[in-house]
């Protein structure tokens, strides 16, 4: 049978420790039944032989039916059984007063031991009932004497029940206090193993808090007494130093501490000297050529010998009893150690707490690394921001400089044109002509070079105003006519509809409108130009398209796409023959997108070119890449004018 | 003709300028820097003042604001020569108080225009004082 059927899955089939014991003492027991029975009885003969049989056969029958029977109060009833049948042999007796009240007694104690008094009760009933089915075939003669023999055998039936009885409280016993014990090793283990995981959620927590402070700060000292108040659950660190190496290899110097008692001045002073790694006598040197974590639990003089003149200057400021030395390794390359100092007194640390500490030490490698990224990309940075003013500088002094000189080429050229009119001299005249444009050209190129110069460093403003467009297409036209007569072209301006004033830079629109015009003029001969500017609505705000279109030589798909490169002029015999800087397409298109608008082109060769500039009727500041712009802004938006302006570029 | 004065450094800018105009009829005194402009101005004031911006010791801005700033000198017209037609530039010069503005290498013409309208304005406004 199964003694615990409900987790018995998998396990060997246990007999109930009941039923195991009550094999033998049913072999041991019955046996002395029968022989108390038949030492009790007058003739003997008559019975001995059923009693015998009962006596030999029953054990093993009733540990049969234990066995088989599944039921969980199974071997209770075989018991009871054990009874019924028991109460008959003594039945046999007569009901004598002696054997019965053995048996009885016996049976009651025993049944009450295994079962309670409800057991009892029932066992007792059982043995009644036994003892009744036997007495009617027997002479009943309850107070007779005992004879010796019964009183004997008797005797021995209570001692054996008592003897086995108490060896069964004796192995219940036993099997109580070892499993106690098996249970206290087991909880031992279990707390054991509790407290373990404990710090395990404690050391993974900490190092994921220091990860996170890793990441969101740059500030090394941060991160180093973070990392210390951590490893509080592995050692009482008093203090934290940081050596990183040399630049050039040769040398490591103390770089930054925490948790030391120092005055400024003295760190400072440490931080001068160098910590030779050219051997690996002392602990930090060691740690780092060898890239090994350096142990020492006591600082005793051997230990002081053995440190460099940086290391004693630091133990003379503050004196460890004990400390470690981990390097500080990324990316495969030692770029520091760091010594965490115990001043308590001797150290012990085992493996585990040495990887733990490692695993801290990785988070710190990883916060100064970070913090000399950051460091090394602002010096970068400010180093490429200064090259870029220093370029800025040189162009707008050079270009003031070249200026000065061009300025008395052209104006005594103009003079001397003067002079030449005056004395009615053609070739002179010619001559001197030629002079003068070519100092304006080159003045018109450093123009050019310096504003482009400026768009590039990001100075280029806009000089916001509100103006009427017709007025200044007027006055751009009034100044390109003569360019149109020139080259005998029909100049025709058409304004669609009622144009609005604009909110622009009315200087730097009448530089781009000037541009497109003059070049279309000087592409263009007997032919036509025509200006069309068209007010059109739409997302985002009005705007204005200003339309340049010309029956000139036109452009290849190639040359329009290269048209807004600097110095990209269709070829050079065309700067020979047309000639321009080359820079003004380019200085209009960002004009047009530093007003938030764009300057484009359809042109096919031979049949002329279209350049299309649109502009938002109201410039929104700042524009793209609109450094000054945006700062002004900004202020503007502080000043009171509110957030609208500033936000809407 | 008119009297104007001329601040410029630079001496074949002033040399060039100056006899140009004085062949126009002009008769043109001269200034090295702010400071001397101002003090000419200040001396013998001129019917009209053609500032260079960058100048030594008191700049072109400068000199401007001081001759703005006085009563005794701020009807003079100044007109400011600037290197380059940036808008900043002019704006800077107009800040600054001046009257007018134009580019350097002056076309003449363009600056012989400007010159006789503000002498035209300043002259109705100097009987109006």
């Amino acid at each position: 049978m199964s003694a615990n059927g409900a987790d018995g899955i998998g396990t060997a089939r246990r007999v109930h420790p009941l039923v195991s014991a009550s094999r033998w003492l049913r072999v041991g027991g019955f046996p002395l039944v029968a022989l108390m029975v038949l030492a009790d009885l007058e003739e003997p003969s008559r019975v001995a032989l059923p009693l015998v049989l009962t006596a030999l056969v029953w054990p093993h029958l009733a540990h049969l039916l234990g066995t088989r029977l599944t039921h969980r109060r199974a071997p209770f009833h075989v018991l009871l059984m054990d009874c019924l049948v028991g109460g008959a042999m003594v039945g046999l007796c007569g009901l004598a007063w002696s054997p019965t009240g053995a048996y009885l007694l016996v049976m009651i104690g025993l049944y009450l031991m295994v079962g309670g008094p409800r057991f009892m009760l029932q066992g007792g009933l059982a043995a009644v009932a036994g003892l009744a089915t036997a007495a009617p075939f027997v002479p009943v003669d309850a107070w007779r004497h005992p004879e010796p023999i019964t009183v004997f055998t008797s005797a021995a039936w209570i001692a054996f029940a008592f003897f086995a009885t108490s060896y069964l409280v004796n192995a219940t016993t036993r099997r109580l206090v070892s499993t106690r014990h098996d249970l206290a090793a087991r909880n031992e283990e279990i707390s054991r193993k509790t407290e373990q995981l404990r710090r395990a959620v404690i050391d993974a927590a900490m190092l994921t808090e220091l990860a996170r402070t890793v990441n969101s700060t740059l500030d090394v000292d941060e991160v180093l007494q973070k990392a210390i108040v951590s490893l509080r659950h592995v050692c009482e660190f008093a203090q934290v130093i940081v050596a990183m190496v040399d630049d050039d290899g040769l040398s490591a110097r103390f770089d930054r501490h925490f948790g030391l008692a120092l005055d400024p001045g003295a760190f400072e002073r440490l931080r001068a000297m160098r910590l030779p790694l050219d051997e690996d006598r002392s602990f930090v040197a060691r740690a780092i050529v060898r890239n090994t974590v350096v142990f020492v639990p006591r600082v005793g003089p051997e230990e002081l010998a053995l440190m460099t003149p940086a290391g004693r200057e630091l133990y003379a400021m503050n004196p460890v009893r004990a400390f470690v030395v981990f390097p500080l390794e990324f990316e495969d390359t030692v770029i520091g150690a760091i010594l965490f100092g115990h001043s308590e007194d001797a150290l012990d640390l085992r493996e585990e707490d040495l990887t733990k500490i490692q695993r801290y030490v990785v988070q710190i490698a990883t916060a100064i690394r970070n913090a000399r990224l950051l460091e090394e990309a602002r010096s970068a940075r400010a180093v490429a921001l200064e090259a870029s003013q220093a370029k800025s500088r040189f162009l707008a002094n050079m270009s003031h400089e070249l200026r000065t000189p061009m300025n008395a080429i052209i104006g005594y050229s103009e003079m001397l044109i003067e002079d030449a009119e005056d004395a009615g001299d053609e070739e002179l005249i010619d001559d001197l002509r030629k002079i003068r444009t070519a100092g304006k050209h080159l003045l018109a190129l450093i123009n050019d070079v310096l504003d482009l110069s400026k768009i590039e460093a990001g100075k280029m403003t806009l000089a916001v105003e509100t103006f009427d467009v017709a007025v200044l297409v007027d006055g751009v036209v009034t100044t390109i006519q003569p360019l149109a007569d020139r080259n005998r072209d029909r100049l025709d301006v058409s304004l669609r509809g009622d144009l609005p004033t604009m909110t622009s830079d009315e200087t730097k629109l009448r530089q781009v409108l000037f541009n497109l015009l003059s070049n279309a003029c000087k592409f263009t001969e007997d032919g036509d130009v025509r200006l069309e500017v068209e007010r059109r609505g739409g997302e985002g705000g009005e705007r204005l398209v200003f339309r340049v279109e010309d029956s000139g030589i036109g452009m290849t798909a190639e040359q329009a796409e290269r048209v807004f490169e600097e110095f990209a002029q269709a070829d050079s015999s065309t700067q020979r023959r047309y000639g321009g800087t080359g820079l003004g397409l380019a200085i209009s298109r960002r004009f047009a997108r530093l007003m938030g608008g764009d300057l484009a082109v359809t042109s096919r060769p031979g049949e002329g070119s279209t350049f299309i500039l649109e502009l938002p009727v109201r410039v929104r500041e700042p524009g793209p890449g609109e450094e000054r712009g945006a700062r002004a802004a900004a202020d503007r938006a502080e000043g009171g004018e509110g957030h609208g302006q500033a936000t809407a570029g | 003709m008119a009297r104007l004065l001329l601040v410029e450094d630079n001496e074949m800018n002033r040399d060039m300028l100056s006899r140009r105009l004085r062949r126009k009829g002009y008769e043109v005194e001269i200034a090295v820097d702010g400071r001397e402009g101002i003090d000419r101005v200040r001396r013998d004031p001129p019917e009209l003042v053609l500032m260079d911006m960058s100048l030594p010791v008191v700049d072109g801005w400068e000199a401007t604001r001081t001759l703005k700033a006085d009563p005794a000198t701020a009807a003079i017209p100044v007109i400011a020569l600037t290197a380059h037609a940036m808008s900043d530039d002019r704006q800077k010069a107009l800040d600054a108080g001046c009257d007018d503005y134009d580019t350097k290498p002056v076309e003449l013409p363009r600056l012989l225009e400007k010159i006789e309208r503000l002498l035209a304005a300043g002259g109705t406004g100097g009987a109006g004082a």
